[in-house]
C-alpha cells in the first residue's frame, strides 16, 4: 500500500517539476547564505553535507534516530510545492545548526533577532475579540497544533489567551523545540458546529479551540 | 489548497531566513551583494544548458569525449564550467548496452556546475528510495523504455563525487553541429531518467 502511494507520488512529482531552481525567495537566500559562508572558508563543504544529510536522510538507507528519519521522509513526500517548501526548511535547519556549532552565531542571538522581526511584522496585526478569522488551510510538518477539522474554516476570536511559544518545525530531531523567539499570541477561536460539521449539526452548538496567531488570517 | 502568501509555516521559514541573514550581515559575515550574486548564479549561469554543451561537444569531438570519460572534472573545466564546491565530476556513458541513472540517496547531491540545482523530484523521498531499489520502475515513471537485456547501472553520489550521464546521441542527427545538438539535450537525459529524443 505504502509502495503504491509512493509510485503515485513520484509520477505526480515529475509533472510538478517546473524547472525553476528555487522554491521561493527564502529558499534562494538560504542556499546563497550557505554558499557565501563556504566561499569565505567558514567551513569545509563536507561539514555542510554532514549537517544537511542528517536533516534529509530517509529511513532504511542510513542509520540515525527513527524520529528524525520519519520526519525527513514525511517532509519530502507529497506534492512538489510542499516538498520544495520542506526542503527549504531542512536546508535552513541544517544551516542554523552548522553556524551554531561553528560558533558563528549563538542561539540567544538568533532568538533575539527572530523576536525583533516578529514584533516588527506583527505590530498592529493582532486580532481583537469579535474579529472574524479564517484558519490557514496548510499542511504543516511535525506537531502542528492545527487539526484538520478547522483548516480553512471561519471562526470568531473569542478571547486572547496570552503569548506562547510557537512549536518550532525546525528542530533537528523532529521534536517541537520551544524557543523564546517563537513566542506569539494564542487565541481562543469559536466555530459554530455547522461551520465545522455541516448543516446537519445543531445550530446553537459550537467549539472553541486555541490557535496560534500564525495559523490565522483575517476573514 | 495552500499558498505562499498566507501566514503560517511558509512565512515562518521566510522569517527565520531573514533573521539569519540580518544577523550574519550585522556580524559582517556575509554581504548582500555576494548573496544576490550567488542567487543570480544559480538562476542564470548554472543550469543544464552548460551540461548540454558538454554533451554536444562529446558527441562531435571524439578526443574530447575520451578526455571527458577519463577525467570529467578537467574536461568540464576546459569548457569553462567550474564546479561550485570544488566537486569531482565523473561522467558515465549511456550506450545501446548500458543505461546509467544518477541518484543521491543520502541527500540531494547534484552536479551544479553542469546541471544547476536539482529538480523537485530528485530531492523527494520517493525518488531517492526507489532509484536505488527499483530503478527500472523509476524509468517507467518517466516514460523511459530500456530493454530487459540492457544493463542498468545506478550511481549513488553519497560522497564528494558528482555524476553526470553522457546520453546516447539520437538517430537522425548526423547533419547537426554541436550548437544544434546541445538544443536537443535535456536535463533529465543527463541524470539518466530519460533519453535524448531525435529532432522532429
Amino acid at each position: 500500500m505504502r509502495e503504491e502511494e509512493r509510485q503515485v507520488d513520484l509520477s505526480q512529482l515529475i509533472k510538478d517539476d517546473d524547472g525553476a531552481p528555487y522554491a521561493d525567495e527564502a529558499a534562494a537566500r538560504s542556499i546563497a547564505i550557505v554558499m557565501s559562508l563556504f566561499d569565505q572558508g567558514h567551513y569545509a563543504w563536507p561539514e555542510w553535507v554532514d549537517k544537511f544529510s542528517v536533516e534529509i536522510s530517509p529511513p532504511g538507507h542510513y542509520q540515525q534516530s527513527a524520529a528524525s528519519a520519519k520526519a525527513a521522509e514525511d517532509a519530502l513526500t507529497g506534492n512538489g510545492k510542499s516538498i520544495n517548501r520542506n526542503y527549504a526548511k531542512l536546508w535552513l535547519a541544517a544551516c542554523e545548526n552548522l553556524l551554531l556549532e561553528k560558533g558563528l552565531l549563538t542561539r540567544p542571538e538568533l532568538d533575539a533577532k527572530l523576536a525583533t522581526l516578529r514584533a516588527e511584522n506583527s505590530s498592529g496585526d493582532e486580532y481583537a475579540v469579535g474579529d472574524q478569522v479564517v484558519v490557514c488551510d496548510i499542511e504543516p510538518v511535525g506537531h502542528a497544533h492545527l487539526p484538520l477539522f478547522v483548516r480553512g474554516k471561519s471562526g470568531v476570536i473569542e478571547r486572547r489567551l496570552g503569548d506562547f511559544v510557537f512549536p518550532s518545525e525546525l528542530a533537528p530531531d523532529g521534536s517541537t523545540e520551544a524557543r523564546e523567539g517563537d513566542r506569539q499570541p494564542v487565541y481562543s477561536v469559536r466555530f459554530t458546529a455547522q461551520q465545522l460539521w455541516g448543516s446537519d449539526a445543531p445550530n446553537a452548538d459550537s467549539l472553541n479551540i486555541s490557535i496560534w496567531h500564525n495559523y490565522l488570517k483575517p476573514a | 489548497m495552500s499558498s505562499n502568501d498566507i501566514p503560517g509555516p511558509d512565512s515562518e521559514t521566510a522569517l527565520r531566513v531573514k533573521a539569519l541573514e540580518s544577523l550574519l550581515l550585522e556580524k559582517g559575515l556575509i554581504e548582500t551583494s555576494a548573496i544576490d550574486e550567488l542567487i543570480d548564479m544559480f538562476e542564470n549561469r548554472l543550469g543544464p544548458w552548460n551540461g548540454a554543451k558538454v554533451v554536444a561537444r562529446a558527441w562531435t569531438d571524439p578526443d574530447y569525449k575520451d578526455r571527458l570519460l577519463q577525467n570529467g572534472t578537467a574536461a568540464i573545466a576546459e569548457m569553462g564550467f567550474e564546479a561550485v564546491q570544488g566537486e569531482e565530476m565523473v561522467v558515465v556513458e549511456n550506450t545501446a548496452e548500458v543505461h546509467n541513472l544518477v541518484v543521491c540517496t543520502l541527500c540531494s547531491c547534484f552536479p551544479w556546475a553542469t546541471l544547476g540545482l536539482p529538480p523537485v523530484w530528485y530531492k523527494s523521498a520517493p525518488f531517492r528510495a526507489r532509484a536505488a531499489r527499483d530503478p527500472r520502475g523509476v524509468l517507467d515513471e518517466f516514460g523511459t523504455q530500456i530493454g530487459a537485456d540492457t544493463e542498468l547501472r545506478v550511481w549513488d553520489s553519497n560522497a564528494e563525487v558528482r555524476y553526470m550521464v553522457l546520453p546516447e546521441r539520437p538517430v537522425r542527427t548526423e547533419g547537426l553541429n554541436a550548437e544544434a545538438l546541445a538544443e536537443l539535450v535535456t536535463r533529465d537525459s543527463m541524470i539518466g531518467v530519460s533519453k535524448v529524443a531525435s529532432p522532429d
